[in-house]
């Protein structure tokens, strides 16, 4: 695939061709990414064209590879179907061969809402956890002895028992102190 | 997976389907080879109907579409059915009715010829 990256940003100094083609892996990428949400949450195309409002044959045509001609009005209604939120962006060309490069059953699939958001709240805790220590350990990086070997290990130490270097650092080491 | 593409050559050793593919307009060949790309890295799970069934068993026919309906005729293997396909010759659509007439047999022909002689196919050359 690596070679494709290479290749892709030589053909895409031609601007005609370069349309041409991400325009199709466009109406691919879409009519892939229905289907992966489909099958990621058990539904059959008349299940998801009842939940969209649209008919079975319309959500058909949507997941066809082939099929170029759906609207934003359309993918909305999919999206909310879906639980799940539509974004329309412009993007740059290199931003579009790494898609490709990406792109695979599992990178389509995207949960819904509330799962989403339950993940993401406890993401949020644990990277609040997180900040204080990763801060820590730069600064016990960058000013501490370096007998230190375990920087985890150190951050859960007392501070002072290291060697400040700097009268500056005052400021952090009452921050880790407290 | 990652599929090996690889071009049918005539008896005289000239690939057929480089000389249709130069002869395509740009636009189509852009849409031409992001098909053969995806099908290239990606196989055809992810992109299922890329791909569709011919009146000829064994011959299947690469969706592009655009103005003019290419359908350039492609079997799996032949010589490894796991992790290749060959492009055994270009085609076009229109009104349901493929031109040249018969391209998927003619593509069943090549097929065979591929089976008995490895030679007779090289590896695919892209034309942008």
């Amino acid at each position: 695939m690596k070679e494709l990256v290479k290749t892709l940003t030589s053909e895409f100094s031609d601007k005609e061709y370069a349309h041409a083609y991400v325009d199709d892996f466009s109406n691919m990428f879409i009519a892939a990414q229905i289907k992966a949400l489909r099958d990621q949450r058990g539904w059959t195309q008349k299940e998801l064209a009842e939940f969209s409002g649209m008919k079975q044959e319309r959500v058909s045509a949507l997941e066809d590879v082939n099929y170029g001609a759906w609207t934003a009005k359309t993918l909305k209604k999919l999206a909310q179907a879906f639980d799940l939120t539509l974004k329309i962006s412009f993007e740059q060309f290199s931003d579009c061969i790494m898609d490709m490069d990406a792109i695979s059953t599992e990178s389509l699939k995207r949960v819904s809402r509330e799962e989403n958001l339950l993940q993401f709240g406890q993401n949020e805790i644990i990277r609040d956890v997180e900040t204080p220590i990763t801060y820590h350990a730069n600064v016990v990086t960058k000013r501490v002895t370096p007998n230190v070997i375990n920087i985890r290990d150190a951050v859960t130490q007392k501070a002072s028992a290291f060697t400040w270097t700097d009268e500056s650092d005052t400021p952090y080491l009452e921050a880790i102190q407290a | 997976m990652k599929y090996a593409l690889f071009d049918y050559v005539t008896n005289k050793g000239i690939n057929d389907f480089k000389i249709w593919t130069e002869k395509l307009q740009k636009i189509q060949r852009a849409k031409l080879n992001i098909r053969l790309d995806m099908l290239e890295n990606k196989g055809f799970d992810l992109f299922p109907q890329i791909l569709t069934g011919t009146d000829t068993a064994g011959i299947q026919k690469l969706r592009v579409p655009g103005k003019v309906q290419l359908r350039p005729m492609v079997c799996k293997g032949p010589i490894n059915i796991e992790n290749e396909f060959t492009l055994l010759i270009g085609a076009i659509e229109k009104q349901d009715k493929l031109q040249p007439k018969k391209a998927d047999q003619i593509a069943d022909k090549r097929r065979k010829d591929v089976i008995t002689d490895e030679k007779r196919r090289t590896k695919h050359e892209r034309i942008s």
